[in-house]
């Protein structure tokens, strides 16, 4: 409890190194939304903490020279949300990284951390899976990219090598007529955690769908990337055989638990109906788009 | 001519700034030299007992004082009996740190005691402990087989009344019937404030107690009873509560272990309970209602059935009012009520914001919704048609009822006579809306209290009462009353309470602090203004010659003649001309027996709700509360409102989201902590309009007073489960109606 060690270094190098010496008894601090309230209530006793919240490439938003965008790990949501052309160029994602905590929490917490913590249902998740967002990670052996859908491995788990710390996202360039969009519900209406969070992203071309990519979250000890949703969506004019058809590959995807926030077949059913919506939604966005 | 009172105006509350600023201390921030921390290590099985506790961990860690468990306690009172505080139930109370013996999960087992609040933090979670499991119950639709009804009441509270009629034969009979069972899931208390207390060791043998408590002198009692000590050595300090609802009536284990250690270390000890520990203890019991109803094809009642089983613990019988409720609020001449409690290994249960009522009234006020629907009468009419003008369980007249007006008024405001009956009628977009109502009652009541007034010749005015204020206002309400009674602004009064050196006051709860530390406040006022009359009178040319105390006002700092209020003498210049520097009275209210005895007095609500459903998702919202509340004088219109805004909100809480879970197979409650005990967000919270319908009464106190502490709860949670009846054609009768309820349940399921 008393003997736990804190380091805020100022670079990456610095930092894989600190992470990576301390073979596992150490983790990363970004805005600790998660982290302090798992060592508050015992269920994680570092002997390290390492704040990332120091490195400037971790909490710096670049848009890059092909016209995506580069969000450092440990970005808060607050920053994020005041961002001049994000939130135009990406509505969906970032609902949803805005939709994690209350406004205090937002100052703090990160989709970096959102993405880490490995809950199934961090609800930025499914709308960067939706983006095709990449990671890029660090450790010992130097950097490597990797999809977002690929980083959870289980609850609380993900597929980071030891050592690894996540740096930054990478979301890809928009074509015209593209649109995100993100749902959850929730229990109650603020302050709750995810019982189904969707996340679509969609490209229309004379009202037909090009492309679509759908995410979905809290349905599945990890957040899942539902191909078969999207592809029953692209081609179509987006009617309602198609966006049906959708609904029903989220439903059909869904392996969820039953707790006090909803059941089995309710968390099924609720896929569905929020595919539909945040279909409409992404549509409505590509449409203007 | 006279300026307006304070009473009956809309004041912020004197304390506000105090509270907004941090000036304001609560139990676990008074500081003491030397003082030392106290964590509690809390048990992990539901029954059994303690077979071993290992120590040796958490005592070398550096700085931790004392690690006290039931193998090295102090000695304290042998007797249980001497652990039983003023509002105890009947049994035998709990005894922290008594024996081995584990009679619920989460049971203090060991108290660690060190520097910093850290290390005994961190040294309680080094305390091992190794148990011998026994057979644990805590499903009450399991032991609701072993019901039975409570051998010896609980103090203060009615057992059911004896039948009436013969409610059985006439059920038989009734044309309409409505026969259903209607449960409350177990909620706990949240205050915002955890449970503490922090004991100042003075030297000398006594001891300054700060203790999260409802009522200083219950606190002062038990540790008096329990460690031996005298009340001159015990003085008990708590002049701000952070929200109790009743959890905080009685004492709880942390301050029974920070008096020990205090006693045992000979040092200032302070104990604070973690949210997790929050759910250790008091909380409103699980209770299953049985209702029928039998009535005429015109909706006339002719026979009222309502059983409830409420759970308790295997140590004490707690006891609320749950069905008198049902005998109450209609005229019906057949009615029989039962109420049994059914034993499981958990903590007893507590009084929480209107204790028994909202669980009894959700089924009654339920059922009526579906007698109405059987009948094809609308709600409303249904109520008025069955409105009690006597208390029919006692065969009395009330002090005074103006439900009907309540009904009036909160109809016209929501708009009731809009409303479409058919269920699923109405809607808006995607959403269904639906509209419900329900009636409220809660006691109204007046207990014995004293309280001290103190004029000084600086123009300051001193009260107080040993009562305490749990946010309800009662600092402020007082000084309304004492401003009042001397024409003084309300800046000039000070207001003491919270304190066990002051005058004697019950536990604040009930809804009766109002009406009984106000008339307390109130006597002691007039007996120090008589004192100053005579000294105003016997003034050297007092303009007041001849006149009595009936025949003056006092206004703006002065006693003036009422009939030519420029003529009169400053409060100040009175006491000069009697050579007095300061005046004291102490004064003891009491209620009027005789009307106790052939009044009964009650207060009244008429709840109208509106929600708003988004079937495809079972998501709901209550976008609208209007509550027409009836309870006597209103002291402080904005204080009052608050109040009822309160109870209101925490209807909405128990009737859709509130529920602690057992996992029974560990005996153990789930979701201790807010992330998953919800109650409602402010985005949940939507329009609440609350009316004060005008009410005299005479005979509940001398100040006119009802009380408003529990009326707002009170049939909330059936007006919100009518209008999602009403919006949904679903009839959810278990709360809290949650998402899967509302989805996964057919429409059609009916009462039988």
């Amino acid at each position: 409890m008393t003997d736990i060690r804190y380091l805020a270094p100022r670079t990456l190098d610095e930092a894989v190194g600190a992470f990576a010496a301390a073979r596992g008894a150490a983790r990363i601090l970004a805005g600790g939304t998660d982290l302090l309230v798992q060592m508050r209530a015992g269920a994680v006793r570092p002997g390290l903490i390492v704040d990332i919240k120091r490195i400037a490439e971790m909490t710096s938003i670049e848009e890059t020279a092909d016209g995506g965008f580069r969000i450092g790990a440990a970005v808060s949501g607050a920053v994020l949300g005041e961002h001049p052309r994000f939130g135009q160029v990406w509505p969906g994602v970032l609902e949803a990284v805005n939709l994690i905590g209350s406004t205090q929490v937002q100052g703090r917490a990160s989709p970096g951390g959102n993405l880490c913590n490995a809950s199934p249902a961090g609800d930025s998740v499914p709308a960067m899976i939706a983006a095709d967002a990449v990671v890029t990670v660090q450790g010992p052996d130097g950097r490597r990219q990797m999809p977002v859908a690929a980083v959870p491995a289980g609850p609380g788990r993900t597929n980071l090598a030891p050592g690894e710390i996540l740096v930054s996202f990478t979301l890809p360039p928009r074509p015209r007529g593209a649109g995100d969009a993100y749902l959850r519900m929730i229990p109650r209406t603020e302050m709750d955690i995810a019982v189904v969070g969707c996340g679509v992203n969609l490209t229309l071309r004379d009202g037909t769908c090009t492309a679509a990519r759908v995410g979905l979250g809290a349905v599945a000890p990890t957040v899942l990337l539902v191909g078969e949703a999207g592809k029953a969506l692209v081609g179509s004019r987006l009617d309602a055989a198609a966006i049906e058809a959708a609904a029903a590959a989220c439903r059909a995807a869904c392996r969820p638990i039953d707790d006090k926030r909803g059941t089995i077949a309710y968390r099924t059913r609720i896929a569905g109906v929020l595919l539909k919506r945040t279909v409409g939604i992404a549509a409505d966005r590509a449409g203007r788009a | 001519m006279l300026k307006e009172p304070h009473v009956g105006a809309p004041r912020s509350r004197v304390d506000g700034r105090a509270k907004v600023t941090g000036e304001a201390k609560y139990a676990a921030e008074f500081p003491a030299p030397g003082l030392a921390h106290g964590h509690v290590v809390s048990g992990a099985i539901a029954r059994g007992r303690i077979t071993g506790i290992d120590t040796t961990a958490a005592c070398a860690v550096p700085g931790v004082l004392e690690v006290f468990t039931h193998e090295n306690r102090p000695r304290t009172a042998w007797f249980d009996y001497k652990h039983r505080d003023e509002v105890a139930p009947p049994g035998s109370p709990f005894r922290p740190l008594y024996d081995e013996t584990i009679l619920y999960s989460g049971q203090p087992v060991a108290l660690v005691v060190a520097e910093d609040s850290g290390t005994a933090r961190h040294a309680a979670s080094l305390v091992r402990v190794e148990y011998e499991a026994g057979a644990h119950e805590t499903d009450l639709l399991r032991a609701r087989e072993d019901a039975y009804v409570p051998p010896k009441r609980r103090s203060g509270i009615s057992p059911p009344p004896k039948p009436r009629g013969d409610a059985v034969a006439a059920l038989a009979e009734a044309p309409l019937r409505v026969e259903a069972e209607y449960r409350i899931a177990t909620e706990h208390h949240n205050p915002m404030e955890m449970h503490a207390t922090t004991v100042v060791w003075e030297g000398g043998g006594k001891l300054t107690v700060h203790d999260k408590i409802q009522g200083v002198l219950n606190s002062q009692g038990y540790i008096c009873n329990v460690f031996g000590l005298s009340k001159e050595d015990v003085r008990v300090v708590s002049p701000f509560v952070g929200g109790a609802f009743g959890s905080g009536l009685r004492p709880q284990y942390q301050l029974f272990l920070a008096v020990m250690a205090a006693l045992a270390l000979k040092r200032s000890v302070r104990v604070v309970l973690t949210r997790d520990q929050m759910f250790t203890f008091s909380h409103r019991p699980e209770t299953i209602n049985q209702v029928a109803l039998g009535a005429a094809a015109d909706g006339m009642l002719r026979a009222i059935r309502h059983d409830a089983i409420g759970a308790t613990s295997r140590f004490e019988d707690h006891q609320e009012v749950v069905v008198n409720w049902s005998g109450l609020l209609y005229h019906c001449d057949n009615v029989e009520l039962g109420y049994k409690l059914a034993q499981l290994d958990i903590h007893t249960p507590a009084d929480m914001r209107a204790p028994g009522a909202p669980l009894g009234v959700f089924a009654l006020e339920s059922a009526m919704d579906e007698l109405a629907d059987k009948a094809g009468i609308d709600p409303l009419e249904l109520r008025l048609k069955n409105y009690a003008e006597t208390d029919e369980n006692e065969g009395k007249p009330y002090t005074s009822k103006e439900l009907r007006a309540a009904y009036r008024l909160g109809a016209e405001r929501f708009g009731w006579s809009r409303r479409s009956a058919a269920p699923r009628s109405m809607r808006e977009g995607r959403e269904l809306v639906g509209w419900g109502l329900a009636s409220g009652v809660w006691e109204a009541q007046m207990q014995q209290t004293s309280a001290r007034a103190v004029l000084t010749a600086d123009g300051r005015l001193e009260v107080a009462t040993a009562t305490a204020d749990i946010g309800t206002g009662t600092y402020t309400i007082l000084a309304q009353i004492a401003a009042d009674a001397f024409g003084l602004p309300m800046e000039s009064v000070t207001v003491r309470i919270g304190d066990s050196s002051l005058p004697k006051s019950p536990i604040e709860g009930g809804s009766w602090t109002a009406a009984s530390a106000g008339s307390a406040v109130q006597a002691a006022c007039h007996a120090v203004r008589e004192t100053l009359f005579r000294h105003a009178r016997g003034a050297e040319g007092s303009p007041l010659g001849n006149a009595d105390l009936d025949h003056v006002a006092f206004v703006d700092g002065r006693i003036v003649l009422a009939a030519d209020p420029d003529r009169g003498i400053g409060l100040i210049e009175a006491m000069r001309a009697g050579g007095a520097e300061r005046i004291e009275h102490e004064q003891t209210a009491s209620p009027d027996k005789a009307n106790q005895k052939r009044y009964s007095s009650y207060t009244h609500s008429a709840i109208f709700a509106e929600v708003r459903v988004d079937e495809e998702l079972g998501v709901l919202r209550v976008t609208c509360i209007v509550t027409a509340v009836a309870a006597g004088k209103i002291l402080n219109p904005k204080t009052a409102r608050s109040q009822v805004i309160g109870g209101v909100v925490w209807g909405m809480g128990m009737a859709l989201e509130e529920e602690t879970l057992a996992d029974h197979r560990l005996g153990r409650f789930m979701n201790h902590n807010l992330a998953e005990y919800h109650v409602p967000v402010n985005a949940d919270v939507h329009d609440i309009d609350v009316i004060f319908v005008e009410e005299q009464d005479s005979r509940t106190s001398p100040i006119g007073v009802k009380g408003l502490g529990e009326i707002g709860i009170v049939g909330t949670a059936a007006a919100i489960a009518n209008a999602i009846h009403h919006a949904t054609g679903k009839r959810i009768r278990d709360l809290p109606i949650t998402l899967d309820k509302l989805l996964e349940r057919p429409p059609a399921e009916r009462a039988r």
